[in-house]
């Protein structure tokens, strides 16, 4: 009888794919925290959903090294639509053509690298915590600062419904699921972190007014306007395009925008193959700037939950 | 890999307790009856992929707990209303193949079986 076949499905993958990362950091002695995701969903701090990829951010010192580790395993990076200039990019997406899933690599992230990302891997590291996955222990930031993580991620990314909706299930947990020293602690990091500035729609809402006052917002002028860019696509391009050198590099970027080859398409976010195998190229481009549009429209309104219970109003 | 095979010469099989090795990650299905195991050691030098059990390897996968060969045979047998001498030579190919994959190992059964970390 055939007892072992080798197909597997991306929801058993993802699992596996945090085991293996972590056994392969613990062999290197490389530290690794794993967030978003499966890990933020066994702290109960957002409902249980499909998870689309594993996400890790890790001592900014290894990156290479942690790379070139899983290239030994076939993982290499998912070419990218990303224009070729423009600011760092805080991660890398690594994937391997027998494994249905990406590994995201994060050099820090976004929205608390402000103090650095080294101090902020740092002060993460100090508090972690672990979490089984697969029945293998991994490490994961403690449950505030994975709070943290994800409201930053979310409000990073708040021109979409779903990220707001999954803001009002971290405004719950916050309130239900965190104790009393572990939303002091967000507090209290956030500020260390100069993290205030980015959180501070969504802290608008999670704390007393008398709290949200007390908050110290460390940022600089310069970086509450990198975390504008970074929430804003549209303002991003436009600050590329200006600070691009040269009629052929500006042309580019504006080619990008409105005009982007099926290529460059094919490996966008959010378009898929069939798409553009059915719709054609020139469709999938009017319904990716229908789509901005829409999305800017959307983040230009206050943010707001309409679930999940808030400590802004005093009860 | 005939650690096994060697063990049971000199201990008896009937001592010998099967468990999951040390660093395997799995996930398991119970309504798809499947299991995903991942043995991580050596991964990096032998590019170890994950091994899909179904059917009748998941339920010799479930079965371990009952650790010895006869017990999980038995468990197995009782599943798919088989008798155990008819199927116990196949339930020890799949063991003896899962521990030269580094998924399961055995013990004598007076030994605790424990090791796997995150169980």
């Amino acid at each position: 009888m055939t007892l072992i076949s080798l197909n597997f499905a991306s929801s058993e993958a993802i699992p596996l794919a945090h085991a293996m990362v972590q056994h392969v950091a613990t062999e290197l002695q490389v530290r690794v925290l794993f967030v978003k995701g499966l890990t933020l969903q066994a702290q109960r701090l957002r409902k249980e959903r499909p998870v689309a990829d594993v996400d890790v951010i890790l001592d900014p010192a290894k990156f290479a090294q942690l790379e070139q580790a899983l290239a030994k395993s076939g993982w290499y990076r998912r070419p990218s639509a990303a224009l070729s200039f423009g600011p760092e990019h805080h991660a890398i997406s690594l994937i391997n053509d027998t494994w249905p899933v990406d590994i995201d690599l994060h050099k820090w992230m976004p929205g608390m690298q402000f103090a650095g990302p080294e101090t902020c891997f740092d002060l993460l590291w100090e508090h972690r915590v672990k979490v089984t996955v697969a029945h293998f222990a991994v490490d994961t930031p403690c449950p505030a600062h994975s709070l943290m993580i994800g409201v930053a991620h979310c409000l990073r990314e708040h021109g979409s419904p779903e990220k707001r909706a999954e803001l009002a299930q971290h405004l719950t947990a916050f309130n239900e699921v965190l104790s009393a020293s572990e939303r002091q602690l967000l507090i209290t990091h956030a500020e260390e972190l100069s993290a205030v500035y980015a959180l501070r729609p969504w802290l608008e809402l999670a704390l007393t007014p008398r709290e949200n006052a007390r908050l110290r917002d460390r940022s600089t002028p310069s970086q509450r306007e990198e975390w504008r860019l970074a929430t804003d696509a549209p303002a991003k391009l436009w600050s590329t395009f200006k600070k691009s050198k040269g009629v052929r590099a500006k042309f580019e970027v504006l080619q990008w925008v409105f005009w982007p080859t099926r290529e460059q398409l094919a490996l966008m976010p959010h378009v898929s193959a069939y798409d553009l195998e059915t719709l054609g190229t020139h469709r999938v481009r009017l319904r990716r700037l229908k789509g901005a549009l829409a999305r800017r429209k959307f983040r230009q309104q206050r943010i707001s939950v309409t679930s999940g219970p808030s400590r802004a109003t005093p009860h | 890999m005939n650690s096994a095979i060697d063990s049971v010469s000199l201990i008896g099989e009937a001592e010998l307790q099967w468990t999951i090795s040390k660093n395997v990650a799995f996930v398991e299905n119970e309504a798809s009856e499947r299991a995903v195991v991942f043995p991580l050691n050596g991964i990096q030098e032998h590019n170890v992929q994950p091994l899909v059990l179904v059917d009748s390897a998941y339920a010799v996968w479930k079965a371990l707990r009952h650790g010895t060969l006869q017990k999980i045979t038995a468990q197995v047998a009782e599943i798919y209303d088989v008798l155990p001498e008819e199927i116990i030579s196949s339930v020890k190919d799949l063991l003896i193949s899962l521990e030269s994959r580094g998924v399961v190992h055995t013990a004598p059964q007076s030994v605790d079986a424990g090791g796997h970390d995150a169980q």
